[in-house]
C-alpha cells in the first residue's frame, strides 16, 4: 500500500522551509561531500525514506561513480552500483529523459527494470525515486531514494526533490568550477614558480657568465640551469682528435650511456652531427625514428645539441636528452639556444682572459728578465768602474815611473813601444769610462717634462764643446720645438749627435752643420746633419750598435758607444734613430720623438 | 812648519799602495806615508794607546772583508779618531758611492786619474790643502790621550 501523502509526508510548505535551510547550507559549502550530505539528509528525512545515494557520471569514460550514499548498510549490495551508464538501463532512462522516476509500490521497479536485480546481485527497494541531476544541459548524475515502505509521491515531495535534485546539480556545479578555478590558480602558481625558480637560475648563471673565467665550471653551470629549468640529462663533449668525448656530465647520467660518452664518439654522419657542424642548434625530435648517434643513446625519446667551434672547428658540443617527451617544446628550445648561446660568450670571453693572462705571464717573465737584467748591468758598470780601471792605473802609473826611472836609456825604439803601450792603455780608459756612462745613462730614471730643444741646443753650443771647437764652424740651426722629453737624456743625445758631426768635420773648412726640426704629425723628427767623412751606407745599420765604429781611433777620435746611448736614450722616448751618409758626403743623424709621451 | 804631514792611506791592492807610495815621493813637501793594506790594520794600529795619530786618512773603498765604508763607520765612531779628516781616494766614479762618501762624513772624495801624471798632481793637491787646513793634529801634534769609543 502506498503511504498516503497527508500522514507520511509533510506538505509543501514545510518542504519549502527544508529547501530555504538547504540553499543557505549549500552556499557554504565547498566539497562535493558536503554537498551530497547536506542534500541527502533532509531529502530522507523529509520524505521518510530509509536511504539515499547520488552518483556521478565521470565525463572522462562515461561510468557512473557514487559520489555519496546515506542509510545502506553495504553500499555495494544495492542495486546502485557503479559501471558504465548505458549497462544501468534504468539511470540512462531518466538521463536521456531529464525525467525523475518514482516506483511507489514493492515490484514496480522490479516489473520496470527485470533484468536490474540479476546484473547487480543487489536487491530493489519497496519504493524508490531516481532523479536525473542536469547543470547546463548537461548530466550530471543521479539522485536516488530508496523506502522501505511503499509510499506515494505527492505532487509536493516531487516538486520538493525536483528542486532538490537541480539545487544539487547547481552546488556540485560551483563546487567543480571551483576545483577546477583552484586547480588553475594551483597549476598557474606552480608554473610562475617554475618560471621564477628559472629565471634565477639563469641570472645566477648570467652573472657567473660576466664574471668566471674557468671553462670548466661555465660549462658546469649552464648543464645545471638545462637540468633544472628543461628537466633533461646534459653532457658536455670535447674534441679530442675524431673523437668526441665527454668532460662533464650530470650526476644521474644513465649506467650503459656514460661510458660510451667517456669513450668518445664520431660527429661526422648522422643527422645530427651534420646539423652541429653547420655551426646551429639541432633539435631532434622522435629520435629514437632517427639514425642514432650511437645505441645507447637510445633511451632517449628526443635529443638537442648545441655546437661550439674554435677557429672554424667543431670544438665541442653541449648535448641535452629527455626521455619524457618525443618533441622538444618552444620552451625548452628557447632556453637550450639561450643558454648555449650565454656559454659560448663565455666561454669566448674566458679564451680570451686565458690568452690575457697567457700574455701577462709571458710579460711579467720579461720584466722580470728585464729587471734582472738591469741589475746585472749596474752590478757590471760598478765592476768595470772599480776592477778594471785598476789594472789600466796601475798599468799607466808604472809605465811612466819605468821611463822615469830610464830616463835618457830609452832608445828611439823601446821609446815608440812605450807609447804605443801609453796609448793603448788610454784608449782602454776611455772605452770604460764610455761603457760606464751607456749603463749609467740606461739606469737613469725617466723624467718627461716639457723640453725646449732650441734652449737646449743654445747650451750645448755655448758651454759643452769649447775643446771641439778649433776649427772653423758654420752652424746652421732653425727654430727648434718643445718636445716632451727628459731634459737629461735629451741633452746627451744632442751632445753626443753634435760632437759626432764636429768630430767628423774637422779636416773641412767651414765644417757645415744643420740642425732642424719636422713636424711629422704625430712626432716630431730632429736633424743634425754635416759635410764631414760621412759613411759607408752599407754599413748604416749598425752605427747605432756598441762599439761599433766605422773609422779608425787615428782618423776619428771614438768609442763606439756614444750612438749607442742615442738610441737606446730615444727608444726609451717611444721614438726611432735613423742615419744617412755616403763616404766623403757628409752624414745626417736623426730621431724622431712621439709628440705625446709614452708614460701617457 | 815643524814637521811633515802625517798622512796614512788604506788600500787592499799592494800595486796600488807601491804606485802611492812612489807618487808620493815624488812630491816636494815631504810627507810621511803609512800604508795599510786593510781596514782592521790601520784602525788597530790608529787606536793603540800612544800611537801618533795622522793629519789625514785616505781610504779606498773597494776592498775585501771591511770595505771603505765600514771602515768610515769604525773612524767616525771613535772619539780621538773622528777629529782626522778622512779622504776617498778611489776608483769609484760611481755617485752613490760619492753620496755615501759625504754621508758618512768624508772630508773629501777624489777619483784615482789612471794618468799616473794625473795622480801625481792630485795627491799634491791633497797635501798642499791639508797642509794649510787647520786641523786639531797641526801643526801641533796633540796629546796622546785615553780614546774611548762613544
Amino acid at each position: 500500500m502506498p503511504s498516503s501523502p497527508a500522514s507520511d509526508s509533510e506538505p509543501f510548505s514545510s518542504l519549502a522551509e527544508r529547501l530555504q535551510e538547504i540553499t543557505e547550507a549549500l552556499a557554504a559549502t565547498h566539497t562535493e561531500r558536503d554537498v551530497i550530505e547536506i542534500v541527502l539528509t533532509p531529502a530522507v528525512q523529509a520524505l521518510g525514506a530509509v536511504a539515499g545515494i547520488v552518483l556521478r557520471i565521470d565525463h572522462t569514460d562515461q561510468q557512473m561513480k557514487i559520489a555519496g550514499s546515506q542509510g545502506y548498510e553495504d553500499v555495494t549490495r544495492t542495486i546502485w552500483q557503479e559501471g558504465p551508464i548505458e549497462d544501468h538501463q534504468l539511470i540512462a532512462d531518466i538521463l536521456h529523459m531529464h525525467q525523475a522516476m518514482y516506483f511507489e509500490h514493492a515490484g514496480a521497479l522490479k516489473a520496470a527494470y527485470p533484468e536490474l536485480e540479476s546484473r547487480t546481485g543487489g536487491r530493489a527497494a519497496i519504493a524508490n525515486a531516481a532523479l536525473p541531476m542536469f547543470l547546463d544541459g548537461q548530466p550530471l548524475g543521479v539522485i536516488v531514494l530508496d523506502f522501505t515502505e511503499p509510499h506515494y509521491f505527492t505532487a509536493a515531495e516531487r516538486r520538493f526533490l525536483t528542486i532538490l535534485a537541480n539545487q544539487c546539480a547547481v552546488a556540485l556545479g560551483r563546487v567543480e568550477a571551483l576545483r577546477t578555478l583552484e586547480a588553475q590558480v594551483e597549476e598557474r602558481t606552480r608554473q610562475l614558480e617554475e618560471e621564477r625558480a628559472a629565471l634565477e637560475i639563469f641570472v645566477t648563471f648570467t652573472e657567473a657568465v660576466g664574471s668566471q673565467t674557468d671553462v670548466k665550471v661555465l660549462v658546469r653551470q649552464a648543464m645545471t640551469l638545462l637540468e633544472e629549468t628543461c628537466d633533461v640529462e646534459v653532457a658536455h663533449v670535447e674534441r679530442e682528435g675524431e673523437l668526441f668525448k665527454a668532460t662533464e656530465w650530470n650526476p644521474s647520467a644513465d649506467a650503459a650511456l656514460l661510458p660510451r660518452l667517456q669513450r668518445g664518439f664520431t660527429l661526422q654522419t648522422s643527422g645530427i652531427a651534420r646539423l652541429l657542424q653547420q655551426n646551429t642548434a639541432a633539435f631532434i625530435d622522435h629520435w629514437q625514428q632517427t639514425p642514432l648517434l650511437f645505441e645507447e643513446s637510445a633511451i632517449f625519446q628526443a635529443v638537442a645539441g648545441y655546437p661550439y667551434f674554435v677557429a672554424d672547428e667543431l670544438q665541442s658540443v653541449l648535448f641535452m636528452g629527455t626521455r619524457r617527451s618525443a618533441t622538444w617544446t618552444e620552451r625548452d628550445k628557447r632556453i637550450f639556444r639561450a643558454v648555449c648561446r650565454s656559454l659560448d660568450l663565455a666561454l669566448d670571453r674566458a679564451r680570451q682572459a686565458q690568452a690575457l693572462t697567457a700574455q701577462r705571464d709571458v710579460l711579467d717573465a720579461r720584466t722580470r728578465a728585464l729587471s734582472l737584467a738591469n741589475e746585472e748591468l749596474a752590478a757590471f758598470s760598478s765592476s768595470v768602474s772599480h776592477d778594471l780601471r785598476t789594472p789600466v792605473r796601475h798599468m799607466l802609473g808604472f809605465l811612466r815611473l819605468a821611463r822615469q826611472s830610464l830616463d835618457g836609456r830609452l832608445d828611439e825604439k823601446s821609446a815608440r813601444y812605450l807609447d804605443v803601450v801609453e796609448q793603448s792603455g788610454r784608449q782602454m780608459d776611455t772605452l770604460i769610462d764610455a761603457m760606464l756612462d751607456l749603463a749609467h745613462a740606461v739606469q737613469q730614471p725617466f723624467r718627461p717634462q716639457q723640453v725646449d730643444l732650441n734652449k737646449l741646443l743654445e747650451l750645448i753650443r755655448k758651454g759643452l764643446l769649447p775643446d771641439l771647437l778649433t776649427h772653423n764652424v758654420q752652424w746652421e740651426v732653425d727654430s727648434l720645438p718643445s718636445v716632451q722629453g727628459d731634459w737629461d737624456a735629451l741633452k746627451q743625445v744632442l751632445i753626443q749627435l753634435t760632437e759626432n758631426a764636429l768630430k767628423f768635420t774637422r779636416t773641412r773648412d767651414p765644417a757645415i752643420i744643420h740642425i732642424w726640426a719636422e713636424d711629422q704629425g704625430e712626432a716630431w723628427g730632429v736633424f743634425v746633419q754635416d759635410n764631414g767623412l760621412g759613411f759607408d751606407p752599407r754599413y748604416q745599420d749598425r752605427l747605432f750598435n756598441m762599439f761599433q765604429r766605422l773609422h779608425s781611433v787615428q782618423e776619428v777620435p771614438g768609442t763606439g758607444v756614444g750612438l749607442a746611448s742615442v738610441r737606446r736614450l730615444i727608444l726609451k722616448h717611444g721614438g726611432q734613430v735613423f742615419a744617412e751618409g755616403q763616404l766623403g758626403q757628409g752624414a745626417t743623424f736623426g730621431f724622431t720623438l712621439p709628440k705625446t709621451s709614452p708614460k701617457d | 812648519m815643524t814637521r811633515p804631514l802625517r798622512v796614512v792611506l788604506i788600500d787592499d791592492d799592494a800595486t796600488d799602495l807601491t804606485l802611492a807610495e812612489e807618487g808620493f815621493s815624488q812630491l816636494e813637501s815631504p810627507v810621511m806615508l803609512t800604508g795599510y793594506q786593510g781596514g782592521e790594520s790601520a784602525i788597530s794600529a790608529m787606536q793603540r794607546s800612544g800611537a801618533a795619530v795622522p793629519d789625514v786618512i785616505l781610504l779606498d773603498i773597494n776592498m775585501p772583508k771591511m770595505n771603505g765604508f765600514d771602515v768610515l763607520k769604525v773612524l767616525k765612531a771613535d772619539a780621538r779618531l773622528r777629529l782626522i779628516p778622512v779622504v776617498m781616494l778611489t776608483s769609484s766614479s760611481n755617485t752613490g758611492d760619492i753620496a755615501q762618501a759625504y754621508s758618512l762624513y768624508a772630508s773629501s772624495y777624489v777619483i784615482k786619474s789612471a794618468s799616473f801624471a794625473t795622480f801625481v798632481e792630485q795627491i799634491e793637491g791633497l797635501v798642499q790643502f791639508w797642509l794649510k787646513a787647520q786641523s786639531v793634529t797641526w801643526p801641533e801634534q796633540i796629546s796622546p790621550m785615553s780614546h774611548t769609543r762613544l
